[in-house]
Parts: structure tokens; C-alpha cells; sequence
């Protein structure tokens, strides 16, 4: 734990954190059921919104690509949580935080919904760019209320937005490797004139 | 009440809530990519506002279910049951307060892991495509009929003139005379995966 982390988080939940408004909001922010599925709806609303079917198949590629980047930072971010057992905020600083969210029991680093988040965003760059910065500021909002909320230092919200972001250059190869079996299911989808 | 019991509340909402936001995403991305067959509305315009509701309304109804609903979510009690935010709390509905932080409760309580929202979510999201295309369907059923002879394997494109209970059965037709070729094309030699191709070849020819 360093200064940087330490006096940022005391600053959100203690000097911030105790306005009622403020409190109430950032916990609704702060929901694993509020920002988490709006990534997966964004991949489900990109299937459908290529104008002609060149697009839409390029689009629905990218929508596997998101995917595929989601479990690849999931399974990253269960090895990173194996080998980084970091105290939450709420644990490391007892008499600091007042906690205002469940008390989560895995390690605090990194932020899972904001490596989630960028890990969509940055998949879906391709398709839109208002839509991309639209998920990375939603992750980074989640991130930031659960730094209110006194369950993530700062540092893992960083950490946990790079290592999103990353994610897509690693689906993009394995999407290559797989290219003709993508392919042939979206044909297959298109057969069902479901895709 | 036991996190099973939690548990179970959790699903019935989070399906239902999930459910109605995919069927209004999915509007909101026909509308926009012009696949006017599968929209509830005529108008573009008038859909993507529906999807929007629809969106948003799945959310309020989410989140607002514990003002009405007995859970996990009421005053705190030493006797009551461990609940939102890891709280004792009184089996009861929440007040408005409490709203906000009544949904937050640990997947060892009761709530839900990234892991359980990553099968429930696309139970939920296929659902609410299949219902798409059915609802799309019965509301456009006294439109055009697609051309006899459909020519293309172009998915949903079928649909910005007609209906998928229309479309379905031709476009499996196509696909039925065409599947040999379309495999081919995908692992043709110079492709990714052409040796495997030749490969199969080579022992089939043996």
C-alpha cells in the first residue's frame, strides 16, 4: 500500500463519503447488477447494428472478440487475485473507512467490473468510438464508486484498466487461430437467420 | 431464510430484468442497422425509444423490487438474517433510504458472482431473442413473403423485408444445398486452417 493509494481513498470515503445524496448514488454506481450488465448488453446490441451484411458480419466478430475478452481477463484476473492477496481498503485501514458495500472476500487487486469494462470497450472500439469511451467511462465510474465505498484502492482500478485493455490484443489472436470455426458458426447463425 | 432463499429472489428478478433489458437492446440495434423486420414498432425512431424504456425500465424494476418485496433488504436486527451490505437485517421490504444499497449482498449471502451472472445473463439474453423474433414475427405476419428462391446466406438482411418465421425455413433451404461449398470456402488452402483441409483429403484419398 502506498501514500498515493492511502490518502486518495481516505479523501473519497472519509472527507467525501458521509453526504446522504452522494452516499446513496455512489452505492446504486457502485451495484454488481447497475454498470456490469450494460458491457454485456452493449455486445448483444452490436450483433444487430451493422448497416449491410458485411458490416454486421464484421461487427458480430468483434462481438465474439469482446467475449472472448471477458473470459480471458476473468481467467487472468483469478490468477492476479492468487498472487497478489492485497487487504481491501476497508480491511487495511480499519479505522479510516467506513465501508458501504458488502464486505467482498477476495483480494482487492485488481478491480474485476473495471478490467470487464475496458476489456468490452476496447473490443468494441472498431464499431463506434462514442460507444467505446461511453463503456470506458462506465467502467471507470464503477471503479471510482467502489473507491468511495472503501473496497478498492485506486491503484487497482488503474491496474485493473490496463490489464482490460490488453485483453483484446490477446482475443484478437485467438480469434485469428479459430477464424474458420467463427466463421462457419456465424454462417451457421445466418442459415438460422438469427445473425 | 437461508442465501438459497436469497439466492433464488435474486434469479427470478435478475431473469426478469435481463429478459426485458435484451428485448429493448435489441431494438435499439435493429432500428439501427435498419432490420425492420424484427422491430415491434413501424418506425425506426419509435423503436429505439421503446428500446430505451425497455432498457431502463428493467433496471428500475430491479432495483426498486425490495420497496415492495419482503427480502434481505429491511431495518437492522440482531435477529434478522445476514443481508445487504453484510448487514443483520429484518426479512422485510427496504425503505427508500436503504434502496440503493439493498442489492449489494455477497454471493456467499445469497447474491450473485461474476460467474453466476455469466450463465444466468445469456439464459436470459437468448430468451429474449427468440422472443424477439417470434413477437417481430406475429406483429409483421401479414407482410411480404421473402422471393421463393432466396439466393444468399445473409442472415437477419432477409429481415429488413420480411419475417424470420418467413425467412427461416428458405434460408435453411439454402443453407441445405450450399453447406459443402460454405465449409469449403472457410478451409480452403491458403486460409487459416487449409491444412487441415488437405490433410483430410490426403486420408480420405489413402
Amino acid at each position: 500500500m502506498n501514500a498515493f493509494d492511502t490518502e486518495i481513498t481516505k479523501w473519497l470515503n472519509s472527507d467525501l463519503g458521509g453526504f446522504g445524496p452522494l452516499d446513496w448514488m455512489m452505492k446504486m454506481l457502485a451495484s454488481d447488477y447497475l454498470v456490469p450488465p450494460l458491457f454485456a448488453l452493449a455486445i448483444i446490441g452490436v450483433i444487430f447494428i451493422g448497416r449491410n451484411p458485411d458490416e454486421r458480419f464484421r461487427y458480430q466478430r468483434l462481438a465474439f472478440k469482446a467475449v472472448i475478452a471477458i473470459a480471458m481477463t476473468n481467467w487472468v484476473l483469478a490468477i492476479l487475485n492468487g498472487q497478489f492477496d492485497r487487504d481491501r481498503p476497508y480491511v487495511a485501514l480499519p479505522d479510516d473507512i467506513e465501508l458501504m458495500f458488502y464486505p467482498a472476500t477476495d483480494p482487492s487487486f485488481p478491480a474485476n467490473p473495471t478490467a470487464v469494462g475496458f476489456a468490452v470497450a476496447v473490443a468494441l472500439f472498431p464499431v463506434s468510438r462514442k460507444l467505446s469511451i461511453g463503456l470506458a467511462a462506465a467502467a471507470l465510474v464503477v471503479g471510482f464508486s467502489r473507491v468511495y465505498a472503501g473496497v478498492f484502492f485506486p491503484t487497482d482500478v488503474m491496474g485493473a484498466a490496463v490489464l482490460g485493455a490488453a485483453m483484446p490484443w490477446v482475443a484478437g489472436g485467438i480469434i485469428r487461430l479459430f477464424d474458420p470455426v467463427l466463421n462457419l458458426a456465424l454462417r451457421v447463425a445466418r442459415a438460422f437467420a438469427v445473425a | 431464510m437461508t442465501p438459497q432463499d436469497i439466492g433464488d429472489i435474486f434469479l427470478r428478478d435478475y431473469l426478469v430484468a435481463m429478459y426485458l433489458a435484451t428485448l429493448g437492446v435489441v431494438q435499439i440495434g435493429a432500428s439501427h442497422g435498419g432490420i425492420s423486420g424484427m422491430l415491434f414498432l413501424r418506425s425506426e425512431r419509435a423503436s429505439r425509444v421503446l428500446g430505451s424504456l425497455l432498457m431502463v425500465g428493467a433496471l428500475v424494476f430491479f432495483f426498486t423490487v425490495p420497496l415492495w418485496d419482503d427480502g434481505p433488504w429491511g431495518a437492522e436486527s440482531p435477529n434478522g438474517v445476514t443481508g445487504r451490505e453484510g448487514r443483520t437485517v429484518v426479512w422485510e421490504t427496504s425503505s427508500w433510504d436503504d434502496l440503493t444499497s439493498a442489492r449489494n449482498i455477497n454471493d456467499i449471502d445469497g447474491g450473485f458472482s461474476g460467474g453466476s451472472q455469466g450463465i444466468w445473463f445469456p439464459l436470459a439474453a437468448g430468451l429474449a431473442l427468440i422472443s424477439t423474433y417470434v413477437i417481430s414475427s406475429i406483429i409483421h405476419r401479414s407482410g411480404p413473403r421473402p422471393p421463393s428462391d432466396i439466393t444468399s446466406n445473409s442472415g437477419v438482411e432477409h429481415l429488413k423485408s420480411s419475417t424470420w418465421l418467413k425467412v427461416v425455413r428458405p434460408s435453411l433451404g439454402y443453407w441445405r444445398h450450399r453447406w459443402r461449398s460454405e465449409v469449403a470456402d472457410e478451409f480452403a488452402l491458403g486460409r487459416p486452417w487449409g491444412g487441415v483441409r488437405w490433410l483430410v483429403w490426403k486420408l480420405r484419398s489413402k
